[in-house]
Order: C-alpha cells, then structure tokens, then sequence
C-alpha cells in the first residue's frame, strides 16, 4: 500500500532526468549549439560576423554613394556623425559642411555648416546597382533625402581624392571578407585530403605529408608571401591578382588543418565505435565519412574559424606593403596602405579608420573561433 | 614679378662675372676685415703671410678650421691656395659665415644624383634662373664667329683638393684617355659628334687653355658643357688624371689593373675605373667641388668637408664655402625622410620632400625650427599622359592612337583643374609641356594653352566625327563596324609625384566620354622595360625638359633614351639607320629636323626654333599634358631658419642642377 508512494520520484528528479534523457538523445549539432550559446561574447560576435557578411553580399546597399567617385572639391572631410533627433524630434539628419583651401598652409579646412541639416532618410534611393549581381535597383539603406543631389553624407568622412570613405570601406570589407573564407575553404580541402590520408593510411604517405608540412612551417611567413605575390605578373588584372592572392594564402594555410585532421584520425582510428563499424562491416569510405569526419567536423569548423582571421591579416598586409591588391581594386589593406602617409596620418586621422574594422573583425573571428572551439566536443566536460 | 627677378638676376650674373676679372679684386679686399668670421680667432694672421710671396697679392680670408691646419703648417697659406683669378660669388643676402654642418638627407646609393646636384662641379654653370650660362671651374670662353671653334680659358693657380694643380692637361686627359677610348666610350656622345660621326678635336693651347673644334657650328655647345659634371654616373670632362692613371690601362700594366679588379670584386677596368673616379664612392679621388667626401654614399651617414683648394671665395675675399661638413644621412624610404623635414632634422632638404606633405611641412614651421620655400619646375609639364605612336600590339587601337583628332578629345576629356585641386593642392597651372612664361623660348599663351579647356562636348563631337559612335551597353564607344569596346590603358609609376592618383582621375574622364581606360601602376624597372619593348599603351609621367628643347636628352624628340614611349619603334628606325622599326611620320620628322638645325643656329634663331618645336608639338597632341609650374619635382624646400642666402625664387630643373644653381657654397649657417 505504501511503497508505491515512497517509490514515486518526486518532480526535480523527473525533471533531471528528462533534461538528461535530452541531452542522451540530442544529436551532437544540438549539444555544440547548447554549450556555444552559453558563451555570450561569442554570440554576440556571431551577430557581428552575420553584419560583416550582410555587407559582404550588398555592399552597395549599404554604401551611400559611388566608392569610386572622385571629386577634388570634397577632399579630406572629416566623418560628420548621424544624428537622431532633429528639433526635437526622432529624425535622422547629418551636417552639412563648407570648406576652402587655406592659402596659407594650401590644406583643405571644413567646417560644419549650422545654417544647413540634411535630412537622412532609410531605404532611400540613389545610384542604381544590382542586387546580388541580379536584381536592378536604387535602394539604399542610409541617404541623403533632402532631393538634392549635391547633399552626400559623410559617415566616414572622404579621402584625398573627395571617395566617401563609409563606401569604400564597405567594398572593402567584400573583398577583404571573402579572401579570407575563399582561402580557408581551399585550406580545408587540402587540410582534410592531405590530413585525413596522413592520419588514415600512415606509413609512407605519413611521413611525406608530414615533413612537407613541417617544411612549410618552418618557412617565414612574410618573406615567403612576398616572395610569391612579387612573382605575379605585373599586367594582371585586379581580379586575376584577387585570386592569385587568395590561391597563394591558402597553399600556405592549410597544415595546421591537416595537423588537426591527421591527429584526429589518429585518435579516432582507436575508437571503440570505429572497431565496431568495422566490425559490422563497414567499408573504410563509409567508416571515414560516416563515422569519423562528422565526429571531428565541429573541430574542422571551429580552426577554421580561428583560420579566416590569420588570413585577413595576411591579406591586409600584403596590400598595406603594397604587394596584394593594388588600386583601383579596395580592400582593407588598400584602404590602409592609401593611409600610409604623413598627410593622412597628420591631417587625415579618419581615414585610419579600416585599421579599427581589420581590429573588429579579427577578434571576433577569434572569439567565435574560441566559442565553437569549446562547444566542439560536447562530451568532454 | 618673375620677369622683374630675371633682370635683376641678369644683372647680378653680370655683376659677377665681371667681378671674376682681375680688376676687381682689389675691391675685394677692401673689406675683409668686418665679415671675416675668424676675427674672433687669431686667424687673419696667416692672411697676411702670403705678402711676402707675391707683390699684390689680395688679402684673403679662410675658415678657421683652415686656418689652424696653415698655422701648423700642414696647408699653404690660403693665397697659395685659390687661383690668381679666383671665381667671386656675390651672396645673394649678405657676406656669410664660416662654420656649420648642412644636415641633408638621402635614400642610398643609388641616390648619387643627390650629391651631384648639391655640388654641380662642372667647367661653367647655369644661372640661378637658368636663363645664362655662367664660368664656374673655368675662368671663361670665347667663341668662332660660326661657332665652330670654341676656347675654354681656365684659372691659373688652380688646384684640385689634393692640391695638385688643376690645367689644360686634365682636360686633355679626359679626351685622350676616357673620351678616346672605346672600352669606356664605346658609342660617342651627342655634343662630342661631328654631323658626320666622327669625333670633335680638343687640343691645349696652352697650360690654361683648351681649344674644341667642331666641323659644323656648335650654338649649343656651352649649354651642354653646363651639364657635364659627372651627373648620371658620367664622365665629366675635366678629370684628375695624376690620381685616375693608376686604374688605367694606358698607364698601368694590365697585370696590376687586373688584380685591383679582382681585389673590388668588378668584372672589368672599366668598372672599376667608374666607381674610382667617383667622388661619392671614392674619398680618396681629388674633386673641383666645394667640398670633398670623407665617407661613402653606401654609408649610413656621409659626410663631407670643405674643399680647402675650393677656387671661390665671396666679395669680402672670404674664401668659400662657408658651411664646413655636409652630413647626408640614410633613410629607407622618402617617408621618414619627410619626417626628419617636418621635425626640423634636415637643415636644408628639397629632394624626395614630397608635395603633399606641404600643408603637414608648413603648419609644423615653427616648431620645426624652419621654413618652407617653393621652387615652381622650369616649364614643362609635371604630369602629362603620354601616347605611344607606334604602338602595334592592337591594330586598332594603335591606329586610334595615330589619330589626331583623337589625341585632341582626351585632351579636352580631361578636367585639368579638377586634377590640379586633388593632386597638386591647387598649385601650378593647367598648361601644355612647354617652356616656361618668363623663358625666351615661351611660345605664348596660346600655345601654352591650346586643347587644355574641360569640354566633354567638343571631346564626343570628335569622336563621333572619326566614327566612334556606336556604344555597348555600358555606354563605352566601340570600333566601327565591330563589337569591340575602344580600351586603353594607362600605365603610371608611383615616382615623383601623384601620379597614380592623376591617372585614376584622368581615366574616369576619359570613360565619362566613353573611352574604357584601364590604370595599371606598376613597379618603375618594370615599366621601363615596357618603354622599352614598345608594350606601352599610354604613360604617365613628366615633361621635366621644357627648358632645354636641343640639349642633353629632350623628351621631345623622338630619338632619345631614356625618353617616355613617344614612338619607340621610330627611335628603333633611326638608330639601325631605317633598317629596322618604323619610319617616322612626316610630324615626327619635323621635330628631328628642328631640333638638328637647332645645333648649328644662332642664338636668336634657336629661339625662333624653340617656338615653332613648341608650336608644332602642341598642335599634334603627342601627349595629354596636364599641369606644370607647380614644385613637385624638388620645389618644396625646407631651409633651416638659422640658414641665409638661399634664393626663394629660382629656376628648378635637373639641367639646371638645382639647388647646386642656387650657389650653396655662399649658404652660411648664422653663428650665434
């Protein structure tokens, strides 16, 4: 009579068991998402990275003018905030500026026109473009509103030649954010093929993989790279050198990949669920695809992410020592190596301004990077 | 304002040489004893000592570093030292100072050219405007009626900074030694060449005179020996052959030379020869100059004293220079040469300041402890896009290229004064490349500037009208009868000025009328070698010869090398004789043709010549010349306060050997 009510198990520990049956059930995808989130800086830069690459895919959008457009009369205008309320009231609006070559010191001077707001409107429209390549259209997400089409906008301020810095820098930030993945997603490729048949097969293959790697470790960085950038041809346009670029990034990239990978299947190949595959009969493609890489992938993923970071900043220096892309070609290293002088760096402080995104955007590759890093092995505690 | 500063300057030059007569050097002394700045040491004394050796010899004054060495008897007396007509330099403020070092700065030794132009060691010089020519080693000229002969006159008493004495014989010496000789002469210089090939006599007359005789007349002949200083790792020809004989075959056993070769680790003499014979590599090698090198240019720092047998002295009978060491010190890159500028570690620095640091330079003037000055380039132009016509690569655009009316709407496509805003801070002004407004050869106005205006509409009226009026969806202008986009490339350096920037704005002007223009920058020994190969499309880069249309190495005539890609298969033609390349077009030949009468003309027809070389060249449009006059070549000078007697007016150009024109031996450094 009684025991059925003593054996009963009272609710905290139902409970404690369901979240255990949950996380015994969850899928492995599930258990990385569960622990990753926990870490809110890498969150946070999550949404920060997702911003990077909303520009990445529209620049245009988020440009508010032409980022090659010169125009010698707005030369070196320092970046005019936004601000919000207009008399009183929500209302975007930007300072108008005037300015003339002082005779003397024969610099450009600018000051803020108080006479004179221009109303910023969102979604407003202005130089046409096409939306991912494809879609025809004139939106912008930030402009002038005012209907004349003189106002621009100075969110960054402009560069010697009068270019708006904001939308350069939006373009730049497109090439500068996809070298890095286009280099990485190469790097894997090769890490995974060359690590995987390194750590799966050992013996020969091993240790020619393995020396090779240690080869390209040991090689200086900088000297190589500039080594190789200086051998492109000369005549090459900015497009094939974009990709000669990133091709050359990524042949150098990819060995601590193919470390991790080969170490991994080390370890692996000693698993017990490994012999029992085997066991069961599996074929070595199906145990490697279907067993060993998924268990490793969120590895895979998270250097990978560690890795996007070190290949902006090799992208970044390259064209800062002028030997990556070159003008008229924009990215962050562009932007910096235009800024590599005293006038700017004097007179000019906003257009030191990439250097802050380059700073933005490598450290949340590297928090992300650390957030997957320890979310990657759910079952290690 | 200028043309008032070139008359005075004139009369100054005048003033000069006449003062270089001995007449008047007893006015010279009449005065040493206020300005000399030794009074405060016991250095007049030894002035006074040569009065026993020569009955009327003038009282000189020296620098007291000098001074000491002849009291401790290791130097002679300073009168022993300068010739018996010494070359008086007025100052252009004042009677200077002794004493000083002249911190200056330089990028290495392939940067010899710095040390050249400070010291502009040449027979005769240029004037400080660059209008006359003027004796510097030598005492003076005198010339045949027809120009055929010339006499060079030197100063006896004279005497190389070893103090071995300075004659006809070092003249002769370089004729027959360097000149003469086919390992180290192989193809004869232009000014050294008869019509006919053969080579121009020079003979001693006698210990103080040298005799150069042409077959033909020679107008130009004073103006080419104003640039013969050793410049561009020359030979100059006046050379000091008591010392040079010991690496020369002529006077060496060729045994011994080849193991000096050896020892220095060169190929050949001839190498070594070069390298001894220059003054900046070789310490130990006696120059004319102001002052002689006591290290090396591959040094991080060299450095270099006063030359104590220098020939010069001021109006005082002070011998010059005034300022005692030359210290150039190494940087890397012109940047942080530039900031050395700004912060007031430079005393006097024109070369490799770049233009756009010149509001940076001026509001740090005070701090920095100096001054900026501007010397606005000697005519010509400081950008101009230049056309290749002989470009064969793309049929079609080459034939494009040879089209006139072509030439003539880029040139009215492009916005000159947008460029001159964002590029040049607004200075100088939008003109073709030719000689300056206050130069006699000045075609005028017209000519300076003619097709210069901003008209897109006159720009796409031409087009259309040599049939370039179909378009492609993005608006660009397509070949006749074809789907073929009209693209042209520019190829710019990143040298001297702004250029790369000069060709991005000059390339959306040109597609704003429907022209594609691709900007390649490219590395400078890569972009020469394209000059070369005739792989240029259209380059930019300066017409800095505006001055100088007949000598040394205009960019005007199609001949030259090192030229920009003019036509560089028709300079093929005329080099191999019309064997190979392509022959001139009847324009191109009349620029040979003008510049070769030029040689023989007389002054007043050279400058009929000039003007018509002008005329002609401006009315083909060989190049889009966009701006010149401004100080982008060396122009943006920064002068230590505490230093005087630089000009702030001045004619800037490399034939002129600027600042070596502006006289820097008078520069003094005022002594607390």
């Amino acid at each position: 009579m009684s025991s059925p009510t003593a054996a009963a198990p009272p609710e905290a520990e139902l409970a404690a068991t369901a979240a255990e049956e949950r996380v015994s059930v969850a899928s492995n995808w599930t258990l990385v998402w569960w622990r990753f989130r926990k870490h809110r800086l890498a969150l946070f830069c999550t949404l920060l990275l997702i911003g990077f690459y909303l520009v990445v895919l529209v620049p245009d959008f988020f440009a508010t003018q032409d980022p090659e457009a010169t125009d010698a009369k707005q030369a070196f205008i320092p970046a005019q905030p936004l601000h919000l309320f207009n008399a009183g009231q929500l209302g975007l609006w930007a300072p108008a500026v005037a300015g003339k070559r002082n005779a003397i010191t024969l610099r450009m001077e600018w000051q803020v026109d108080e006479t004179r707001r221009i109303p910023v409107g969102v979604f407003v429209q202005g130089e046409p473009y096409k939306l991912l390549g494809l879609i025809e259209t004139d939106r912008h997400l930030l402009g002038p509103a005012s209907g004349d089409a003189k106002d621009r906008l100075y969110l960054l301020g402009t560069d010697r030649l009068g270019r708006d810095q904001w939308s350069r820098l939006m373009f730049g930030t497109r090439t500068s954010m996809t070298i890095g993945m286009i280099a990485v997603a190469f790097s894997i490729v090769l890490g995974v093929i060359l690590g995987g048949i390194s750590g799966y097969f050992g013996g020969l293959p091993d240790l020619i993989i393995q020396r090779l790697v240690e080869l390209l470790q040991s090689l200086p960085t900088i000297p190589i790279w500039l080594a190789l950038t200086a051998a492109l041809p000369q005549d090459w346009r900015p497009e094939q050198v974009f990709f000669a670029i990133t091709l050359i990034l990524s042949l150098l990239g990819w060995t601590t990949l193919a470390r991790e990978v080969r170490g991994r299947f080390l370890a692996l190949r000693e698993e017990d669920f490994v012999l029992a595959a085997e066991l069961a009969g599996c074929s070595r493609m199906r145990i490697i695809t279907r067993h060993m890489v998924p268990t490793f992938m969120s590895h895979i993923i998270a250097t990978s992410t560690l890795a996007i970071p070190v290949m902006i900043i090799n992208e970044t220096s390259l064209s800062f020592l002028g030997l990556g892309l070159r003008p008229p070609a924009i990215s962050w290293g562009v932007l910096l190596q235009e800024a590599q002088n005293i006038q700017t760096v004097a007179l000019a402080p906003w257009l030191l301004v990439p250097g802050l995104v380059v700073i933005v955007a490598v450290l949340a590759f590297n928090l992300v990077g650390d957030g997957l890093r320890d979310a990657a092995d759910p079952y290690t505690h | 304002m200028k043309r008032q500063l070139l008359y005075v300057l004139t009369v100054l030059a005048l003033i000069v040489s006449a003062c270089a007569t001995p007449t008047a050097q007893p006015a010279a002394t009449q005065a040493p004893q206020p300005t000399a700045a030794p009074a405060d040491t016991q250095a007049p004394q030894p002035t006074a000592a040569p009065a026993d050796t020569e009955v009327a010899a003038p009282a000189y004054s020296e620098a007291p570093m000098l001074a000491e060495l002849v009291a401790a008897g290791t130097l002679p007396p300073v009168a022993e030292r300068l010739p018996v007509e010494p070359l008086v330099i007025e100052p252009f403020e004042e009677v200077g100072q002794y004493g000083g070092v002249w911190r200056r700065g330089f990028t290495g030794p392939s940067d010899y050219n710095n040390y050249v132009r400070v010291m502009y060691d040449a027979l005769v010089r240029f004037s400080p405007d660059g209008s006359t020519v003027e004796p510097k080693i030598a005492l003076g000229w005198e010339s045949s009626a027809d120009y055929k002969v010339w006499t060079i006159l030197l100063r006896e008493g004279a005497k190389w900074s070893d103090g071995a004495p300075f004659t006809a014989d070092d003249i002769l010496w370089w004729y027959d030694n360097v000149l003469l000789n086919a390992d180290i002469t192989p193809a004869l210089p232009k000014w050294m060449k008869n019509a006919d090939g053969s080579v121009a006599k020079v003979e001693k007359v006698d210990a103080y005179t040298v005799r150069f005789t042409y077959n033909e007349p020679n107008s130009l002949f004073l103006y080419e020996l104003a640039n013969k200083d050793g410049g561009d790792r020359t030979f100059a020809p006046f050379l000091p052959g008591h010392y040079l004989a010991q690496f020369h075959p002529n006077f060496t056993p060729q045994a011994d030379l080849d193991k000096l070769v050896a020892e220095a680790q060169f190929k050949t003499w001839v190498e070594l020869f070069a390298s001894k014979n220059a003054p900046f590599e070789n310490p130990d090698r006696p120059t004319m100059a102001a002052w002689v090198s006591e290290t090396r240019i591959s040094d991080q720092i060299f450095t270099l004293k006063r030359n104590p047998y220098f020939i010069a002295v001021d109006t005082a009978g002070n011998q010059l220079p005034y300022i005692d060491e030359l210290r150039f010190t190494f940087f890397a890159d012109a940047q942080a040469l530039n900031l050395a500028g700004i912060a007031g570690e430079l005393d006097m620095q024109d070369r490799h300041m770049n233009l756009m640091n010149y509001p940076v330079l001026k509001e740090s003037e005070q701090q920095g402890k100096y001054h900026i000055i501007t010397w606005p380039g000697f005519g010509g132009a400081d950008a101009v896009v230049m056309f290749n016509q002989t470009y064969v690569k793309d049929e079609d655009l080459g034939n494009l290229m040879r089209t006139r009316d072509f030439r003539i709407a880029l040139s009215y496509a492009t916005n000159r004064s947008e460029i001159q805003e964002a590029a040049f801070l607004g200075l100088g002004e939008p003109r073709q490349s030719v000689a300056a407004p206050w130069h006699p050869y000045y075609p005028g106005d017209d000519v300076a500037h003619k097709y210069t205006e901003y008209d897109p509409d006159k720009a796409n009226a031409l087009l259309d009208g040599i049939g370039l009026t179909a378009k492609d969806a993005e608006g660009y202008r397509l070949y006749p009868g074809t789907d073929k986009a009209v693209t042209i490339e520019i190829s710019v350096v990143p040298a001297f000025g702004p250029w790369p920037d000069v060709a991005q704005l000059v390339a959306q002007n040109w597609e704003a009328v429907g022209i594609k223009t691709i900007v390649q920058v490219r590395e400078r020994a890569l972009h020469f070698q394209m000059r070369e190969s005739n792989d240029i499309q259209t380059e930019i880069w300066n017409q800095d010869t505006g001055g100088f249309p007949f000598t040394g190495a205009p960019k005007y005539d199609p001949r030259v090398s090192p030229g920009l890609a003019l036509a560089p298969l028709t300079r093929t033609w005329y080099n191999s004789g019309g064997k190979e390349g392509m022959a001139p077009t009847a324009e191109l030949q009349k620029i040979v043709d003008i510049i070769d009468s030029a040689k023989s003309a007389s002054p007043d027809e050279q400058v009929e010549l000039a003007k018509e070389l002008y005329t002609h060249w401006v009315d083909q449009v060989y190049e889009v010349s966009i701006l010149g006059l401004s100080p982008m070549v060396q122009g943006v000078v920064v002068v230590n306060n505490s230093l005087h007697n630089i000009p702030t007016q001045l004619g800037n150009d490399w034939p002129l050997r600027t600042p070596g024109n502006a006289r820097p031996e008078q520069w003094f450094f005022e002594q607390p």
